[in-house]
């Protein structure tokens, strides 16, 4: 192994039982085996088809069909051919949904979980700061948990000795250090694991959104303490649901999904690709809660696509690209002039509702006869800045404000697309682009004059 | 599966692997007895904090350890004194509320011992499942505590001794020693059962379940029946369970040291040395080759 390699994580899998009598059943026939069939029955065939396995580099997010292979009833892979390495003076970001196998990954590295296949390198001890305050004993002082806490993660006495001034210096707790902590604070209580964590010399770090504690000013002692660490070389793991903080720290970022590495690299570049992602997901989600129909309309929406150009679909389009929004509808009476609306909204920071076509407001009339059909909402020339959009579409009634009733189809999110544009064409040539895109739909020509 | 070896900077390498090839290997010996050392002040620590907290908030405190044997000894004595129960005690001097006292505080720090191990890791759940350490600690801190639970009842033991104005022989000092094969044997089947414990808590109960009862099928509080007095089948049946029973031959010589200053350290009591320091053994090696299993199994 490199000696600048800190970390190395190499195929690692792991599998879960969903259901917890199964999962009793698997422990006792893995213990038995464990203790009992000697190592060279056991996993022949595993080793060779990790030995034929390429060490992969990352998959995409539409994954294959769900892998099974070697797994019994109602198990699951919570880790699925993970590998990466971490070298001195890294920062490497993880970046996933809840339940993406970023935790399982963390246990596994500090050997709390044995790997189902693979295996993890660490160089030196690794300190995670995820169970803070992990081994503290409600009835006992601060000043006797200290010396507990430390002592579970291996120091000896004379080791605790040396850091334990450091550690009530940088807790602060004044002279509540020798009473029990069952009565302290959650922020004290906080304030001591941290402490205690941070000071037990690590060579690698497991930093999991616990920055995000204790009061101002606790909050700024630990993010200095935490930049002297990175600048010291110690490697880090930096998880954080919080992609600017990811995005400010870490030297690379990796994506995992459903206990796979979608992708790593520049952090930059990975969190665009992640937070629109999630941008889309989460804007489905939402799409399923509208989008309402009575069932006595008779009228509705069942499709909705977007296309810059006849035959060519994708949500994915350039700069001043045609764009056409084509909603199939449903229709089973005759009727005059359903009012189709249809909204666009840009997604991320400076977002916001770019743009409303309503066929009411175009005096735009027609009749719609029963059966299938779509209408088309074309934009000729729209000048969209770069990001993710979403199309949102809705059927008003022609007579809605005399009769009091309700449109035929709510406003609902039926698709998304996103716009790539160079700055070079959006004439900001000093922008720093972004996925999600942090500008505003439209950027008004403009010029500065400074006298 | 957790190999260490030091690179050329002196940082210790860790692995973790999924073969536990070298859980099962001879060589694991070696890393037990270091993992042992290296956490000794951990073990020392743990102990510290269950004796020290264990009665922090309760008025009578340590007393509550030793007053089980002190009930089931005045029980028993009563019932024999009032002649509701007939227990024959003839080849000793000891009056019988020592000699029930004896037994049943040994069978007593016995079971404490086993059941404190066994428990010990689902007891320590939230600690096992949030930080590696060898899962060992646990099992002998819990051991720990129980043999200071032990030492507290022996001192009861003194105590009693001094109140009946009996004066044991010097070889009382001795008793640790015929006591050893009884402690293995309890740890060794904690450090079994503490693996399948973490995943069928019944494992917990049946073991209180048997050693409740299993108190009156060893010589604790009546003397294992004299077959060359009466030959009836049922007496024949009790004298070989208790002779099968590896713990009363610790009861049995304890007794006699401290009542006649010698033991008769025959066949049986030998059997039960080396069924104690092999149940021990292969425990502590069978916790070892599934520890990586302990916390996702919790």
């Amino acid at each position: 192994m490199n000696d600048d390699v800190i970390m190395s994580v190499d195929r690692l899998s792991k599998k879960f039982a969903r259901s917890l009598k199964r999962a009793m059943m698997y422990g006792l026939t893995d213990i038995a085996r464990a203790a009992l069939v000697p190592h060279r029955f056991r996993s022949e065939g595993l080793e060779a088809r990790l030995r034929d396995e390429p060490r992969e580099r990352g998959t995409s997010v539409t994954r294959a069909p769900l892998d099974t292979t070697g797994l019994r009833p109602s198990e699951f892979w919570a880790l699925r051919n993970v590998s990466f390495d971490v070298r001195r003076g890294e920062c490497l970001g993880i970046v996933g949904h809840n339940g993406a196998g970023k935790s399982t990954l963390f246990s596994i590295m500090s050997g709390i979980y044995g790997p189902t296949e693979g295996c993890v390198t660490v160089r030196g001890r690794l300190q995670a700061l995820i169970a803070l305050g992990a081994g503290f004993h409600p009835t006992l002082s601060g000043r006797e948990n200290i010396y507990l806490s430390a002592s579970i993660y291996g120091l000896t006495g004379r080791e605790i000795d040396a850091v334990y001034e450091q550690i009530v210096d940088f807790a602060d707790l004044g002279e509540f250090i020798d009473m029990p902590i069952k009565k302290y604070s959650s922020g004290m209580l906080v304030r001591l694991g941290f402490a205690t964590a941070i000071h037990l010399k690590p060579d690698a770090l497991i930093v999991d959104e616990v920055l995000a504690v204790g009061d101002h000013a606790f909050k700024l002692k630990c993010n200095q303490r935490m930049t002297s660490i990175i600048q010291s070389g110690i490697p880090i793991l930096f998880v954080s649901h919080m992609t600017q903080a990811v995005e400010a720290i870490a030297t690379r970022v990796m994506w995992m999904d459903h206990g796979r590495v979608v992708k790593i690299g520049a952090p930059r570049e990975i969190i665009d690709e992640y937070t629109a992602f999630m941008d889309e997901k989460a804007a489905e989600a939402k799409s399923t809660q509208s989008g309402f129909v009575s069932s006595d309309s008779p009228i509705s929406i069942h499709r909705v696509e977007v296309f810059s150009r006849e035959g060519r679909e994708g949500n994915s389009l350039r700069w001043k690209d045609p764009i056409t929004i084509r909603m199939h509808y449903r229709c089973k009476v005759l009727l005059e002039t359903p009012y189709f609306v249809v909204r666009l909204i840009k997604m991320g920071e400076n977002g916001g509702v770019v743009s409303v076509a309503s066929m009411s407001a175009d005096s735009h009339s027609w009749q719609c006869h029963p059966g299938e059909g779509y209408v088309d909402c074309s934009f000729d020339s729209p000048c969209l800045t770069h990001g993710q959009y979403d199309v949102w579409c809705s059927i008003a009634r022609s007579a809605t404000i005399s009769t009091g009733l309700g449109p035929y189809q709510q406003s609902f999110r039926a698709c998304g697309f996103r716009i790539a544009a160079s700055p070079e064409e959006m004439s900001l040539p000093g922008i720093q682009l972004s996925l999600r895109g942090d500008l505003p739909a439209i950027v008004l020509p403009h010029k500065w004059t400074c006298s | 599966m957790n190999e260490t070896a030091s690179s050329r900077d002196g940082l210790a390498v860790t692995t973790y692997d999924a073969s536990g090839r070298d859980r099962i290997a001879l060589s694991a010996w070696r890393v037990m007895f270091r993992e042992l050392h290296e956490f000794r002040e951990l073990v020392y620590r743990l102990v510290l904090r269950n004796f020290t907290s264990q009665f922090r908030q309760s008025f009578l405190g340590y007393l509550w350890i030793v007053f089980p044997p002190i009930a089931t000894t005045v029980v028993f004595a009563l019932l024999r004194q009032a002649d509701i129960v007939t227990i024959p005690l003839e080849d000793t001097d000891l009056p019988y509320a020592l000699f029930a006292l004896l037994g049943v505080t040994i069978w007593g720090v016995f079971t404490q011992l086993a059941q404190a191990c066994t428990g010990s890791i689902s007891a320590g759940g939230a600690l096992v499942s949030k930080i590696y350490f060898p899962r060992e600690v646990l099992v002998f801190s819990a051991a720990g505590n129980a043999l200071i639970g032990g030492l507290l009842r022996a001192v009861v033991v003194l105590i009693s001794f001094a109140a009946f104005a009996y004066m044991p022989h010097w070889e009382i000092v001795l008793v640790p020693l015929v006591l050893l094969p009884t402690l293995m044997l309890a740890i060794g089947l904690g450090l079994f059962l503490a693996p399948i414990n973490t995943m069928m808590h019944d494992m917990g109960r049946a073991l209180e379940f048997i050693f409740q009862f299993g108190m009156f099928l060893v010589p604790s509080i009546y003397p294992t029946p004299d077959l060359t007095q009466s030959e009836s089948s049922w007496q024949v049946c009790l004298f070989w369970l208790h002779k099968l029973n590896p713990v009363s031959y610790g009861i049995d010589a304890t007794r006699s040291l401290i009542s006649t200053g010698s033991a008769e350290l025959g066949p049986g009591f030998l059997a039960s040395s080396v069924l104690g320091l092999l149940v021990l053994a292969l425990g502590w090696r069978f916790f070892h080759a599934c520890e990586p299993l302990l916390a996702e199994r919790l």
